[in-house]
């Protein structure tokens, strides 16, 4: 893939392109170093109990041995970490080839069906004739294609966010790990358990702010786009006739959530792994006749990490409705400043506005589509939907 | 404690020498490697090489005084060898 800043979403190149070397190639080469560190310091400790073959006591051999053996158990918490960095990157790079394989057959899938699937991952149908049932059928058929395709694609870039995510904390926990130069050992932070949470002092909370609009059209002439079909009060109205026929995301209640209510909201990985879990706490609903507000505030668990928010407004501008999403993130990707983790901050911040905008672009979608099912509107053709 | 006391300054010389060609073992020079790209994971992974680079440093760093301290206390037990056996030449 070609070097620079991610885009702010997943493009099909990306997906077709997308590469997984770096991290086979990594755990294959830290498997290296595990045997290299492994043997070297087997070898010191052996060489410091008898040097050269020769018969060595007295107290300066008894310090140079225990000396020897401080570090070599070092080393050995070197290997655990590393051993777990070979883990996270086969896995991750197992899991990614899955992910992306699911993403291209979806992409294929609406080829098949006579789509053109656009570098922004966008749809527009090559056989845009027909009677106005089939094309309305044809508009139906688009939506569902454009969600999966962004849904599997969203899924891609959350698990490389989490491969990568994991790795960096393995680098800052090996990066704490020190023998010391002068003969003294300094286990900085010797551990075999779990590692320790990350020092949040130092974190930089970031926030990325998305404004979206649908891409539908409406029949007639000209295709004018749907985005005006739709006003504040009829988002309210159908978010309160059922708010997870239009809410993205798996876990949401079929009522209108109030402020107080836990939502236990978590994305499916199907056969890939664990569900990916992002629970919220509602600490804002609000509406009036201008514009609705909703605010998350992420719990410990989330993807974004805890103390972070996810903020909604709906509003009109332009004759339009618009989608204005907040996120506010304080101690997850993106935000860690501890190195390494400062050293891919920036594209943890890409990676994560471009999971924003695969992942709430269907919110307006499936709300502008209720609601003109309801109005009796018929949109016939899905474009752009990024 | 002079009959718990043994050393060959050889054997610790020889120690020391093999301590120098394992310190040049584990110094990996080829981790950070030219992974170009924009996928997250690239920087979590050069992040990792980073990482696993200066462990083999330090553990270099540690072998290499190993080392030096080794060859520093043979010579340091050939000298106060030479020296004592002079002390007990000159008493006797």
């Amino acid at each position: 893939m070609a070097a620079g800043p991610p885009s702010v979403f997943l493009t099909k190149s990306q997906i077709t392109n997308w590469d997984i070397s770096h991290l086979v190639s990594g755990a294959r080469q830290w498997t290296t170093s595990i045997s290299q560190s492994e043997q070297a310091f087997s070898q010191h400790v052996d060489s410091i109990k008898a040097p050269g073959g020769s018969v060595w006591k007295g107290p300066a051999a008894d310090g140079a041995y225990n000396n020897a053996r401080d570090a070599q158990d070092v080393v050995r918490a070197q290997t655990a970490i590393k051993q777990d960095a070979v883990h996270i990157a086969t896995r991750g790079a197992d899991d990614e080839l899955a992910l992306r394989r699911l993403a291209v057959e979806a992409i294929g899938e609406a080829e098949d069906r006579g789509y053109r699937v656009a570098e922004d991952l966008s749809l527009t149908d090559a056989e845009a004739s027909g009677s106005a049932a089939i094309r309305v059928r044809r508009q139906a058929e688009a939506q569902q294609l454009v969600e999966l395709i962004r849904f599997r694609a969203a899924n891609l870039a959350a698990s490389a966010a989490r491969t990568a995510e994991e790795l960096t904390a393995k680098a800052a926990e090996l990066d704490r790990q020190r023998i010391g130069r002068t003969g003294g050992v300094q286990a900085v932070d010797f551990r075999t358990g779990p590692g320790l949470p990350l020092d949040r002092t130092d974190d930089r909370p970031w926030e990325y702010n998305i404004d979206l609009q649908t891409s539908q059209e409406l029949s007639g002439p000209g295709h004018p786009a749907a985005t005006h079909i739709a006003s504040v009060d009829d988002v309210w109205n159908e978010l309160n006739r059922c708010f997870n026929c239009n809410f993205p995301i798996g876990g949401a209640p079929r009522e209108f959530p109030k402020v107080g209510d836990r939502i236990p909201l978590s994305v499916g990985m199907g056969g890939n792994g664990p569900n990916l879990p992002f629970p919220v706490e509602v600490t804002q609903v609000s509406k009036t006749s201008r514009e609705i507000n909703i605010e998350f505030k992420t719990l410990p668990g989330h993807m974004d990490g805890d103390d972070g928010t996810i903020h909604f407004r709906f509003y009109e501008n332009g004759g339009g409705l618009h989608l204005g999403i907040r996120g506010y993130i304080a101690h997850g990707p993106g935000a860690i400043e501890d190195f390494p983790r400062n050293l891919s901050a920036p594209l943890e911040r890409g990676g994560y506005t471009a999971v924003a905008h695969s992942v709430w672009q269907p919110y307006i979608e499936r709300l502008t589509s209720n609601i003109a099912a309801a109005k009796g509107i018929s949109l016939v053709q899905v474009k752009a939907m990024g | 404690m002079a009959d718990h006391l043994e050393v060959d300054s050889n054997g610790l010389r020889s120690a020391s020498a093999s301590n120098d060609v394992l310190a040049s073992g584990v110094v990996v020079s080829d981790l950070l490697g030219s992974q170009g790209g924009c996928q997250v994971t690239v920087a979590a992974v050069q992040a990792m090489h980073a990482a696993v680079a200066a462990a083999h440093l330090d553990q270099a760093g540690y072998l290499e005084s190993a080392a030096e301290s080794l060859r520093s206390g043979a010579g340091d037990y050939d000298d106060t060898d030479v020296s004592a056996g002079r002390s007990i030449a000159g008493t006797m």
